[in-house]
């Protein structure tokens, strides 16, 4: 069975599956979308099972020639890099399902757009071939907009065009980086293993075609000074699409950035590493800073995301694989945190419909699971010791400080700005008497606990056991740097 | 000037296109439009006449584009009329300047 | 056999925090009975686990588990180790042994104690979840193996505090503690976590037994190892409250009593202490590290004890003079004493727990933590926490034979050795300790009790129970303070400082009548000012002198970190803010697509809708092209 284009499409049959329900089915709609989310579950874990992560090469290759004349191929393929990436996006993803199943304005629609959303992540992170990387890129973006400007709040029209219109630009570049490489002599291919072995970069072309290509996945993974679409999507977006949002599609950029940026040109890699460690520092510390001024539990967020989005982007600066490591750890327990962080606001905002620090505070008496749950996303987010965003920042700090020291003793400063608004908006929004929209607000249901409770396994599981996460990107970090 | 030279056909045509197309731009009537629109077929017309018979004076393949030309001017008067018409009704008026409904 | 004890050990308070966690509602009752059950059980391992060593063989011993595997190359230039690894595991010895044993027994008593301190409270069993996540972080702090294991055991005793801190969390003062507390103690880790780093860069290994002073001079220069030690000690200072990091430790004393007794006084506070212990070899490499350490310790004790002095509130005069007690035993360690520091320690966790749960007992009786109203409400008739509270004072105190006066003896004789001023730094810190100690016994005892307090809090003290949860940690802690002293002294078999090191204490005749004169001194001091407790306060509410104010106002430090963190911090964020709402979102992303959209609007111009526009447009265009081909043609011909 090729695995790969199974889990590919599990959610597209959902999709279909639900375009056909009448909509008034509304809980039939929910089981279909959550049955093909566990599918994905499934399948990633049986993928992960049979992963053999001591080897440098591709495994699980699927290939259909498409297009033959112009390398347009069909082609999926996991190693280290992606197959962590493709757990996350189905644990998520179920998760996001589970969380959203409260919602009743156009169930159908929601449940169709989040799959198809979730079909794009997906090929983005097992393809091979740059056109469907650029395409399935695409598939993901257009189903965001529609959920932002439909189901979402707060100035949503704004968020959705901005995130949309910066997700294209972000897009445009990176495309423009793959026709450039297409029409290399000797290249005429979009397949990343061609790509690799038939052609070779002078030296002022991997510097500019590294330039381009960072300049589209930086708008994607929201590195400074590109950022702002992100704390804006995050806020106007439905829960269960920000879970998405900052969870996945945020690392999409990153994983890019790693996948063919730093894999096909490891000079400019090296070239232009420097000036990423400076914008990650600058995502990292700024990101923080500005957090503690938000007023809006989701900005704060989004702002965090931010900042800890400049950490994954500080160890792939580092060019050495404990910062690799480091990055897709982050990168890694970071969605798994953020998609905690949405799903805790998501209730809390149903039922005081405000989002506001000030107008909150003590959630702890009314509902004190979910602000439990609330805090260990804080905790984690704080990079407390037992999480999985601890080893990852230690990994990332570890590589920096080797490697670019200054930069590596500043950025440990952002974990103290962090405790300051974590704690800030934990105390405002959990603690103190009980405000007025809070005293309405009840505590998640037993149901609700079950996708919560998956993520923060996830996070302490990986906090305590980073070995295993580690064991299976290491290999194929080292192959991705040539050491 | 030469009475039968082809230099004063074409003069007479270039001045008989500039008239039209200067009645095509400056009157604000559709149905002046129209007559205007006749006087730059009628230039076209009169051009294919005297080309043929200077330049391929044993061929007729110029007289032939006129009777088509004239044809198809008759038809486009048709429709063009109807169109005003029909505007006309919609507008009572038959003013250019308000016919940009479909202006973006 | 041992390896079974320390899992017992370290798990037992895990299993605790679980199963109350994951109790059903109704059954949330019984939790302290699983917490006090565990905690005993953890105590009994880690006594068990003493005596299997009581003689000192197979120490240290180490079990170790490969947790994280950094790396197996070459990663920088500058560098030339090869293979970095991370591990877990235990790591017993002497030092910890000993410390373990402190850390368990006490938990075990405050938990007990908790039961009646706490039996009226409505979320007690959110309680004893965290005391049992605490004492878990605790003992796998205490046990850890290395420097990097031990930093992340450290930050869940500072996640554990904050929980207890802002236990009652609708009281905004207690969230806001907590929450100084642990951003406190997170600026302090910053140094922590960047030297173990540059350590474990460096050195390639943060491993305890890999920390010997000779092994680190070989490998690294002095300038590094100098630096290396002042971050670590960073960590230290933050946890232990030493100037200027102290701030933290009085505010936290909004938590509930029987926790200020086993976290901010007996155990977590003295994890600094217990650190500069264990790593005492990396401190010790450097000459300049020590000699800060010892300049900080100093500082903090006398601070400490200073503010100590004026304080109406029984249990920030406590959290004072554990900052000066911690003071003391850093100023120990930093003489390059390492063995008198953790004497000192571990006689501190017991009478300071003592009077720690006497307060408790104190303010759970007359509600009230002022020490002139605990007087006036008749706090003499409370005969059993009187007289705990006397015998932890003259502990505190040191005087002879209680605990105190051994392990502070022994760390006068140290100073004394050292020289300088330090030595007489310590001796006025133990003229102001014994000074605010007597204060205070004064205050209660002398105070009229005044009619209005009739026995109305009798009414809740009917179950037996609870009188024996109250009774028994008090006499238990108060029987062990009196004997852990004498560990020190040749009384017994069992030589505790022979054990750990160092050599037994002698009575140095000198040192004796200078503390003996000292607290006679101050005893008579505060008599003087203190024999009539309402003409006191009468006094001070009349005239206080600039010193006096100036220590209510806590020196000012407090302030200073106001301006520091809401004028300095959040200013500069506050511009960063307006910075990226102005600048990157308002100028570069909406300014972009304003122009855009501006472009869109001026170009839209041409398309006005009027057929004759377009049709000029097609003419000119027209014109246009014909020109340029005309001009090409002619550029052809010639």
């Amino acid at each position: 069975m090729p695995i790969l284009s199974s889990i590919l499409l599990a959610p597209i049959l959902g999709l279909l599956l639900i375009l056909l329900t009448p909509g008034r089915f509304e809980k039939l709609i929910k089981l279909i979308a959550l049955a093909a989310a566990s599918v994905t579950v499934i399948l990633s874990l049986i993928l992960i099972s049979k992963f053999d992560p001591t080897v440098t090469t591709w495994q699980f290759v699927e290939r259909i020639e498409w297009v033959a004349t112009y390398g347009i191929h069909y082609t999926n393929a996991v190693d280290g890099l992606n197959v962590a990436m493709i757990l996350l996006t189905s644990i998520v993803i179920f998760c996001g399902i589970l969380v959203s199943w409260n919602v009743t304005f156009r169930v159908k629609d929601f449940f169709a757009n989040m799959l198809f959303l979730v079909a794009g992540v997906f090929g983005v992170f097992m393809t091979t071939n740059l056109f469907f990387f650029f395409l399935f890129y695409e598939v993901a973006v257009i189903p965001m907009y529609l959920l932002i400007v439909i189901w979402g709040s707060t100035n949503k029209q704004y968020a959705a065009m901005k995130l949309t219109l910066y997700l294209l630009l972000g897009s445009a570049l990176m495309f423009a980086g793959f026709l450039y490489m297409y029409s290399l002599p000797g290249s005429h291919t979009f397949d990343l293993m061609q790509l690799k072995q038939n052609v070779t970069f002078s030296t002022d072309q991997q510097n500019i075609l590294f330039l381009g290509l960072f300049l589209g996945f930086g708008v994607l993974a929201a590195c400074f000074p590109f950022h702002v679409w992100s704390p804006d999507g995050h806020v106007a977006a439905p829960t269960a699409a920000s879970m998405l949002h900052a969870g996945v599609l945020m690392k999409l950029g990153a994983y890019g950035l790693l996948r063919v940026a730093v894999y096909l040109l490891p000079e400019g890699a090296r070239h232009w590493a420097g000036t990423i460690a400076v914008l990650s520092l600058c995502n990292i510390v700024y990101g923080a800073m500005v957090a503690t001024q938000q007023k809006d539990l989701k900005y704060i967020i989004g702002y965090s995301s931010v900042s800890h989005m400049g950490i994954v982007l500080l160890g792939i600066a580092t060019l050495t694989p404990v910062g690799i490591n480091g990055a897709m750890f982050q990168m890694f327990s970071h969605g798994l945190m953020t998609a905690l962080f949405f799903a805790c606001v998501g209730h809390i905002y149903d039922q005081s419909h405000t989002r506001l620090l000030n107008e909150l505070g003590g959630l702890s008496k009314k509902a004190p699971i979910i602000s439990a749950f609330f805090i260990i996303a804080g905790l984690c987010g704080l990079g407390l010791p037992g999480m999985g965003s601890f080893v990852a920042e230690l990994l990332v700090t570890i590589a920096a400080l080797g490697t670019y020291p200054v930069i590596g003793i500043i950025s440990i400063t952002a974990l103290l700005v962090t405790a300051y608004y974590v704690l800030t908006a934990i105390q405002k929004t959990f603690y103190g008497p009980v405000s007025e929209k809070a005293s309405h607000v009840h505590d998640i249901s037993a149901f609700q606990i079950f996708p919560r409770a998956i993520l923060v396994g996830c996070l302490v599981y990986f906090g305590i056991f980073p070995q295993v996460f580690i064991g299976w990107c290491t290999v194929s970090v080292k192959g991705l740097l040539g050491v | 000037m030469n009475p039968a030279s082809l230099q004063s056909y074409l003069l007479i045509s270039s001045a008989l296109f500039a008239l039209g197309i200067f009645g095509l731009l400056m009157r604000r009537n559709l149905i002046a439009m129209l007559i205007s629109l006749e006087l730059v077929l009628n230039s076209a017309s009169l051009n294919f006449v005297a080309l043929n018979k200077f330049c391929l004076p044993d061929k007729s393949l110029g007289q032939v584009f006129v009777i088509f030309i004239v044809a198809l001017a008759a038809a486009e008067v048709c429709i063009a009329l109807s169109l005003i018409l029909w505007f006309y009704r919609k507008q009572e008026t038959v003013n250019v300047e308000d016919a940009k409904e479909l202006k973006g | 056999m041992e390896l079974n004890l320390l899992w017992v050990i370290q798990l037992a308070p895990l299993a605790a925090f679980l199963l109350v966690q994951f109790l059903p509602k109704g059954a949330k009752k019984t939790a302290p009975v699983f917490a006090i059950l565990l905690a005993l059980a953890a105590a009994c391992a880690s006594i068990k686990l003493f005596s299997l060593h009581a003689d000192g063989s197979s120490l240290p011993a180490q079990y170790l588990h490969p947790w994280l595997s950094v790396s197996d190359q070459t990663l920088w230039p500058f560098v030339a180790i090869k293979d970095y690894a991370l591990s877990v595991g235990f790591l017993v010895d002497r030092l910890n042994l000993l410390m373990i044993t402190v850390v368990t027994t006490i938990t075990f008593f405050v938990q007990l104690f908790s039961f009646y301190y706490m039996a009226e409270d409505e979320s007690r069993a959110r309680y004893f979840a965290f005391l049992s996540f605490f004492a878990f972080s605790m003992t796998g702090l205490v046990l850890s193996s290395n420097l990097l294991q031990t930093f992340l055991f450290w930050e869940l005793v500072g996640l554990a505090s904050y929980m207890l801190i802002g236990f009652w969390y609708q009281k905004p003062s207690a969230s806001t503690a907590a929450r100084k507390a642990f951003v406190i103690n997170r600026l302090a880790d910053l140094g922590f976590y960047l030297g173990i780093l540059l350590l474990f860069i460096l050195f390639g290994s943060v491993d305890y037994l890999n920390l010997k002073t000779e092994a680190l001079t070989a490998a690294l220069p002095q300038g590094t190892l100098t630096a290396l030690g002042l971050l670590v000690f960073m960590g230290v200072m933050g946890k232990s409250a030493q100037f200027p990091f102290h701030v933290w430790l009085p505010d936290a004393m909004e938590g509930p009593t029987p926790v200020s007794a086993l976290i901010h006084s007996a155990t977590m506070v003295a994890a600094g202490v217990f650190l500069l212990s264990r790593a005492f070899g990396l401190f010790s490499a450097s000459i300049t590290t020590l000699t800060f350490i010892l300049i900080i310790g100093t500082l903090t004790a006398c601070v400490g004890a200073m503010l100590a002095t004026v304080q109406r509130d029984i249990k920030r005069i406590l959290a004072y003079s554990t900052m000066s007690q911690l003071g003391l035993m850093v100023m120990a360690i930093g003489a390059g004493s390492a063995v008198a520091g953790m004497f000192h320690l571990a006689t501190h966790a017991y009478f300071k727990s003592l009077l720690f749960l006497t307060a408790g007992a104190f303010i759970h009786r007359f509600h009230t933590n002022d020490i002139w109203e605990i007087g006036t409400a008749g706090g003499k008739k409370e005969r059993l926490a009187l007289a705990a509270l006397a015998l932890g004072l003259f502990s505190l105190s040191g005087i002879f034979p209680f605990a105190g006066f051994f392990s502070k003896d022994m760390i006068l004789e140290t100073l004394h050795e050292h020289g300088g001023l330090f030595y007489y730094a310590a001796l006025f810190v133990s003229f102001l300790t014994a000074y605010y100690s007597f204060r205070l016994l004064f205050i209660i005892t002398r105070s009229k009790v005044s009619a209005s307090h009739h026995e109305d809090t009798h009414t809740h003290h009917g179950s037996a129970l609870l009188d024996l949860c109250r009774a028994l940690p008090l006499i238990s802690l108060a029987a062990i303070s009196v004997v852990v002293g004498l560990t020190g002294t040749s009384v017994f078999d069992f030589k505790l400082l022979h054990w750990l090191g160092g050599e037994q204490t002698h009575l140095n005749l000198e040192i004796l009548t200078t503390t003996t004169l000292l607290i006679l001194a101050a005893g008579s001091l505060a008599f003087w000012k203190f024999s009539d407790p309402e003409a006191a306060e009468k006094r001070l509410r009349e005239n206080k002198s600039p010193l006096h104010l100036a220590l209510e106002r806590k020196l000012f430090i407090d302030d200073a970190y106001d301006f520091l963190v809401k004028k300095v911090g959040l200013g500069i964020a506050a511009l960063l803010d307006r910075f990226d709402r102005a600048f990157i979102n308002g100028v570069l992303v909406n300014g972009t697509s304003y122009f855009i959209l501006n472009i869109g609007r001026w170009l839209s111009r041409v398309q006005s809708g009027l057929l004759q526009d377009y049709l000029a447009w097609v003419m000119t265009a027209g014109v246009a092209v014909i020109f340029w081909a005309a001009h090409l043609a002619s550029k052809g011909l010639s």
